[in-house]
């Protein structure tokens, strides 16, 4: 291929593949592959070495990525803000670059909602484009303050974000909140909006629904199953990402989800806290804080390494709350020093209790502080609110205080069914 | 108008008999069976070139949801809960050989595409396909006809029930690979089609991937005479492929003569259908249809459609049934028109008001249509634009056939805009070796395929045969390859897992096969126990030593029948006439009758 004959994305080419004379439109070139979109819509690459071109002219096919810039429609007297970041939820594929660009553009989402538009004025705030494995404790505070800000003017928050950490962000959004005037509810997706079978749109639409309601919490809007005809609002703080790649992923974990919305409208069970006049928020987090999964070659050295120039840590142990009787001392030496430590289990389910083995009286005894049932990413993250926010020697007592509802104090007793349908 | 030469080509799909494409489930159900269901709705996406696709967009305004049902062979990649795995090798294999048959050019890259179809026969709401190889040929007896490409792609799910507002599908066929391949417009007559669809077919099973069950093979008919290319989908049948083109010959010449009048009497203007609330006329019509219409809140409207009067049913000229279609195809019953009324319980009078409501005039004609309010504005522009396609003689669109060999509307041609790149998928490098594996196993004609294996495996020539038309080539294969007898894997496959299908309703896979194969090796079974042991694994699913076990309990073993036998020949009971009949008796189990007689011989002696 000559220099002069490089051709830009759009234009049209007739080549020499082999034996065959291939006719369509220039998509790109990477590593090595030229990749044409044939006449009948399919896309071909090839490698650059093999071909030789016999025809280049200038855009006859025409490449734009679609995208239209809305950040305001509908009518409706409820104003409810999105708020994006980055995600499955808010992004498109370029199919030229395969790199995934997020979606500026409301109406897209709520263009195939009916009904939508006439009851909510939705408007559009970019956070920026961030992947959810990237998002830092930085960006939680920085997130929140939008969220409050936002609140001022807006009836409701929708919070467009990445599943995979998107109980972090959430949770940590729900404790930085202690009241609200208006409901924060973060919403994802777990099929991008590109493919027709995107959960993306009934899920957008649980989320408006709910942010509309007077439930004063953080909380998470995703797939009741994996069918397309119920969204259920999970309290963030007992809300895990329990499957990779299932649209029911989200699972409120030892109790039921707060809220439903379906053909028949919303519902919301009693008992969550409602909007308040006005809102009570802290922008402190201290992120000196590590989550440590247990495992059996875990050596007193590598605990003692994460521990390094942190507060508190919390342990992922087994079962009831245990780790290896081998990392005692160390435990001991380092709650002593002034680090707290802190267990939560591997299980997910159910509810630490040291009390039942030996082990966990010993590790109890070298200053590790059972949490209950409090998940270890929640624990995690409140113990970065905790540090932040009150006195160091009221830590223990905090954290085992149920501050936004993230220790479930009475497990419902329902078939344990970790994998739906 | 001049009717130009008619131009035929056809997409043949065959459905592989390797597993699925994109998953690690099994071509065919275990068990006829459905463990749950869900829902889905489906929304059409934007290209990469940022269009609709028109299909699609008729799609998403027939506003309907889907059902689907979970059989045993689907797993989290059919409900569209997980990415794509791996591309299934035998079905790649299988694409590159029928490819190299075709005399394609192979790619080396593969890429997959999103081929967007919102109808919900795909969860997904997009087809995954793939181009494997390109511009090749077949030699017919009618000349070259060119190949323009053979694509490797998904099967869609299997439609159960409904065409109205949801519609519920099996998941079973969903994923199966299929083989496409499409020849360019060099078919020259319905029989030429006939003759290069089986052409294509044959390599197919001749290459022994095909695979050999109801509905395994669907023709896709694409036609034109000069008025817009007509899709005419999913032809099972090969002896139906020349009746549909000559239905769709006629039809569309009958269309053309009917907008020859259209045409006379309203010169080149356009047409539009102006549908008006005409429920009050209708409020106490004895007619069922409206009647019943009025009950689910439906209202009546009617409107003028300009000098059509004659060519709605009129002999040959059928153009109500053409927008009748497009109707129907939006879920409700259909159109009554001027020239089929009075009829179906409508009053002349009420008719004649309406006439004079509308203002007809002779030459024109009237639609009249019980619709949910809701609706009237989306099939009213399904109607216009339907009426609009057909006064400027644009026929091209999908159509579907029919079992008594008529074709129906579908839905609109869908174009390149339906295509985008699968994400999930990265583009794949086709090893060197996998081409080279390919490249000797491209089929060759029946007989020396036939001869091969004679030569082999020792089989009957009738067997040979047999085992190449009924697509157990390669199953034949891998199992003669691991077991001392071809000739009973032959009558094993050929007569009796069929016979165990057919009492059944199941089947070994080539797996438990293979096992019991070894298992028979080693514990010498005779030909009548092996294939027993086939029969009880297959019927109760017991496998390994539970299976050794169970054909004991059922099947006489030697020792068994010796101690039988002599002690009945002692006694004088038996004779060899009826040794057989005397230890089934004897005993209650199943006895290997050479077995049976040969031990006779021996102790009798």
């Amino acid at each position: 291929m000559l220099q002069a004959d490089k051709p830009e994305k759009g234009d049209f080419l007739e080549v020499k593949y082999k034996s065959s004379t291939l006719r369509g439109t220039y998509i790109g070139t990477e590593k090595d592959l030229l990749t044409l979109k044939l006449e009948n819509g399919y896309n071909v690459s090839l490698p650059v070495s093999s071909i030789t071109i016999l025809k280049h002219e200038g855009q006859k096919g025409q490449v734009n990525s679609g995208e239209r810039v809305n950040t305001i429609t509908g009518s409706g007297r409820t104003r409810i803000t999105i708020i994006t970041t980055g995600g499955t939820i808010a992004s498109r594929v370029d199919y030229s670059t395969g790199a995934v660009k997020p979606v500026r553009d409301l109406e897209f989402l709520s263009s195939s909602l009916p009904g939508l538009t006439e009851r909510f004025t939705l408007e559009l705030s970019e956070y920026g484009e961030i992947l959810s494995e990237n998002m830092k404790p930085e960006n939680w505070v920085s997130l929140g303050r939008s969220a409050k800000e936002l609140m001022k003017k807006s009836d409701g928050i929708v919070i467009t974000h990445g599943t995979d950490t998107m109980s972090y962000t959430s949770s940590a959004l729900a404790f930085m909140f202690e009241k609200q005037t208006a409901p924060i509810i973060f919403v994802g997706s777990q099929r991008s909006s590109d493919r027709p079978s995107s959960d993306a749109f009934l899920n957008f639409r649980g989320a408006v629904e709910f942010s509309s309601t007077d439930f004063g919490e953080v909380g998470i809007a995703m797939h009741e199953t994996i069918s397309d005809d119920a969204i259920v609002l999970h309290r963030s703080v007992r809300s895990r990402k329990m499957h990779t790649s299932r649209r029911d992923a989200f699972r409120t974990i030892g109790s039921r989800p707060v809220g439903r919305f379906h053909a028949d409208g919303v519902s919301l069970t009693p008992g969550y806290r409602k909007t308040a006049e006005e809102t009570t928020f802290s922008h402190k987090l201290d992120s000196k804080v590590a989550l440590v999964y247990f495992s059996p070659t875990l050596t007193p050295e590598d605990l003692e390494n994460i521990c390094n120039n942190r507060k508190a840590v919390v342990l992922m142990g087994t079962g009831l709350g245990h780790v290896s009787t081998d990392l005692n001392n160390s435990i001991r030496r380092l709650t002593r020093d002034g680090l707290k430590i802190m267990m939560a289990s591997q299980c997910i389910q159910g509810s630490v209790n040291m009390n039942v083995y030996s082990t966990g009286r010993l590790l109890q005894e070298a200053g590790v502080i059972p949490l209950g049932s409090i998940l270890p990413e929640v624990a995690y993250v409140k113990s970065m609110y905790v540090l932040a926010n009150y006195d160091a020697d009221d830590f223990e007592k905090i954290m085992q205080e149920n501050l936004r509802g993230e220790i479930a104090e009475r497990e419902i007793s329902f078939q344990l069914n970790l994998g739906g349908q | 108008m001049p009717v130009e030469k008619l131009k035929v080509g056809l997409e043949v799909h065959m459905q592989l008999n390797t597993g699925k494409l994109f998953c690690r489930c099994m071509g065919n159900a275990a068990e006829n069976r459905n463990y749950f269901q869900f829902t889905r709705l489906l929304r059409p996406t934007l290209s990469e070139l940022g269009k609709m696709d028109l299909a699609a967009k008729y799609e998403m305004d027939r506003d309907r949801n889907f059902t689907y049902d979970v059989t045993d062979n689907t797993c989290l990649v059919e409900f569209d809960e997980e990415p794509p795995h791996d591309v299934d090798s035998e079905a790649l294999k299988a694409s590159i050989i029928m490819s190299m048959a075709l005399h394609c050019t192979v790619v080396e890259y593969v890429s997959t595409m999103r081929k967007v179809v919102v109808d919900g026969s795909n969860t997904s709401g997009f087809q995954r396909t793939s181009i494997i190889g390109i511009g090749g040929y077949i030699e017919t007896s009618k000349g070259k006809v060119r190949i323009s490409t053979v694509c490797l792609e998904e099967d869609s799910a299997r439609k159960i029930d409904g065409e109205k507002s949801t519609v519920t599908y099996s998941l079973d066929r969903l994923g199966i690979p299929l083989i496409e391949v499409s020849t360019e417009p060099d078919i020259k007559d319905e029989e030429h089609a006939v003759e290069v669809a089986e052409k294509i077919g044959s390599i197919g099973i001749l290459s022994g991937y095909a695979r050999r069950e109801v509905d395994s093979i669907r023709q896709d008919v694409n036609m034109s005479m000069g008025m817009g290319r007509v899709e005419i989908k999913g032809v099972q049948k090969l002896s139906l492929i020349s009746q549909f083109i000559r239905y769709e010959k006629t039809r569309q010449e009958a269309i053309s003569r009917a907008i020859e009048i259209v045409r006379k009497r309203i010169g080149e203007k356009s047409v539009v259908v102006n549908f008006k609330d005409v429920s009050q006329v209708f409020e106490n019509s004895s007619s069922k249809i409206l009647k019943s219409g009025f009950k689910a809140g439906n209202a009546v409207y009617s409107a003028i459609l300009p000098g059509f009067a004659g060519t709605l049913k009129n002999g040959d000229l059928r153009l109500g049934k053409e927008i009748s279609d497009v109707v129907k195809a939006f879920g409700l019953g259909g159109i009554f028109h001027s020239d089929e009324l009075p009829a179906y319980g409508i009053e002349e009078e009420k008719l004649r008001t309406i006439y004079e409501k509308l203002g007809k005039k002779e030459n024109d004609a009237v639609l009249i249509l019980s619709s949910p309010r809701s609706k009237i504005e989306v099939i009213s522009s399904g109607i216009n634009s339907r009426i609009e396609k057909l006064i400027s003689l644009d026929l091209s669109e999908t159509r579907g056939p029919r079992d008594d060999g008529e074709t129906f509307f579908l839905r609109p041609l869908p174009g390149k805009e339906r295509m985008y790149p699968e994400t999930d998928i990265p583009v794949k490098h086709i090893p060197e070796e996998m081409m080279d594996f390919c490249e000797k196993n491209v089929p060759e004609s029946v007989e020396d395929l036939q001869k091969k294996l004679i030569q082999e495996y020792g089989i009957s020539e009738q067997d040979a045969g047999v085992i190449i038309k009924s697509g157990n080539l390669i199953r034949f294969r891998n199992l003669a390859s691991s077991y001392s007898d071809p000739r009973s894997v032959a009558r094993i496959l050929l007569q009796k897992i069929p016979e165990i299908r057919e009492k059944s309703g199941k089947e070994p896979d080539e797996r438990t096969l293979m096992d019991i194969f070894e298992m028979s090796t080693g514990e010498n079974w005779s030909r009548f126990v092996l294939e027993k042991a086939i029969e009880i694994s297959t019927v109760s699913g017991l496998r390994g030593n539970e299976l050794k076990v169970e054909v004991g309990k059922q099947i006489m073993t030697e020792e068994d029948i010796e101690k039988l036998l002599s002690r009945a020949i002692m006694e004088g009971a038996v004779t060899e006439k009826n040794v057989i009949p005397y230890l089934s008796k004897a005993a209650r189990k199943l006895v290997d009758p050479t077995l049976a007689i040969s031990v006779f011989k021996r102790i009798s002696r």
